[in-house]
């Protein structure tokens, strides 16, 4: 696949990766479905940008894995700041 | 005589050579640096959150989801134009480059002027920087990422000049690269903000 289909393909899974972070934000579900939800979506939408738009799936491992590091290691402190007290108090 | 009959004629696309980083290695250095201060802003809220819970719900009713979607696909169309531009920086194609720039600039805008319309909304409701800790730290939080957003904005205008100036080819292009890869940095933080501050809790 050329690089521009790759491009255009990330932004539409983007714009509906965004949608889908909406939906599962206004969603009534449980706050730990919906922060599982919406943070795996964070994550996956992290990777079409550092791994289309930035391009870093051509370059070395350590790389990816700094850059891949960022939005996971963020989603793992939302999460656990989010889901600690809620398990805490049920 | 047309525009595309004096840029230099290329055959082919060159891609991203395999190992090699987009741009200068300085530039991924610094969307390091930039990302671990982001960091420091996403932890504070994060904590924050979890000592107010109800503080911060009744703070995040104020804001619009729908709204913040807006703003995410503006920026994320603004990233796929400017990637877009690199695209025609490797075919030799700079002042359709600076085309795509301009349009990502334009896309970028839309974010702007949403954003700047719900400040203006918040501060003339009296949700101000002071009302408590949640829109304290919505406001430093966001205000930060805007600013990156300006100066991301005013690279993306340095090079859609230089390209349009002929300044960006297909082997000199790693300060195009470079401000693009810059712009991709603030796209990044955003998709971390955004469910943040707007979705969650």
């Amino acid at each position: 696949m050329s690089n521009t289909k790759v491009l255009i393909f990330c932004w539409l899974a983007l714009v509906a990766a965004t949608a889908a972070t909406v939906y599962f934000g206004a969603n009534a579900m449980t706050l730990g479905s919906q922060v599982g939800a919406v943070l795996t979506v964070a994550v996956i939408k992290s990777g079409l940008i550092i791994d289309g738009f930035m391009e870093l799936r051509h370059t070395q491992t350590r790389w990816r894995v700094i850059m891949y590091g960022w939005p996971l290691a963020m989603s793992v402190i939302i999460a656990a700041t989010l889901l600690i007290p809620y398990f805490m108090a049920s | 005589m047309s525009t595309s009959s004096k840029q230099p004629q290329a055959a082919v696309v060159q891609p991203a050579a395999s190992h090699a980083l987009p741009g200068d290695l300085a530039m991924w250095i610094f969307i390091l640096a930039e990302l671990a201060a982001f960091t420091l802003f996403i932890i504070a809220f994060s904590v924050t959150q979890m000592l107010y819970p109800e503080m911060f719900q009744a703070g995040r009713a104020q804001l619009d989801p729908s709204t913040g979607f807006a703003m995410t696909v503006g920026l994320l169309s603004s990233g796929f134009l400017a990637a877009l531009a690199v695209e025609r920086v490797r075919a030799n194609r700079p002042r359709q480059a600076s085309l795509l720039i301009v349009a990502a600039i334009a896309s970028a805008m839309v974010y702007v002027v949403l954003k700047l319309s719900e400040y203006t909304h918040l501060a003339n409701a009296g949700f101000d920087l002071e009302y408590n800790m949640f829109f304290t730290l919505y406001w430093l939080l966001t205000l930060f990422h805007f600013l990156h957003v300006w100066l991301g904005l005013l690279v993306l205008a340095f090079l859609a000049w230089r390209c349009f100036k002929l300044g960006y080819d297909a082997e000199n292009r790693s300060g195009m690269e470079s401000g693009v890869m810059y712009w991709h940095m603030i796209d990044l933080a955003w998709v971390i903000i955004f469910p943040l501050v707007y979705l969650l809790g």
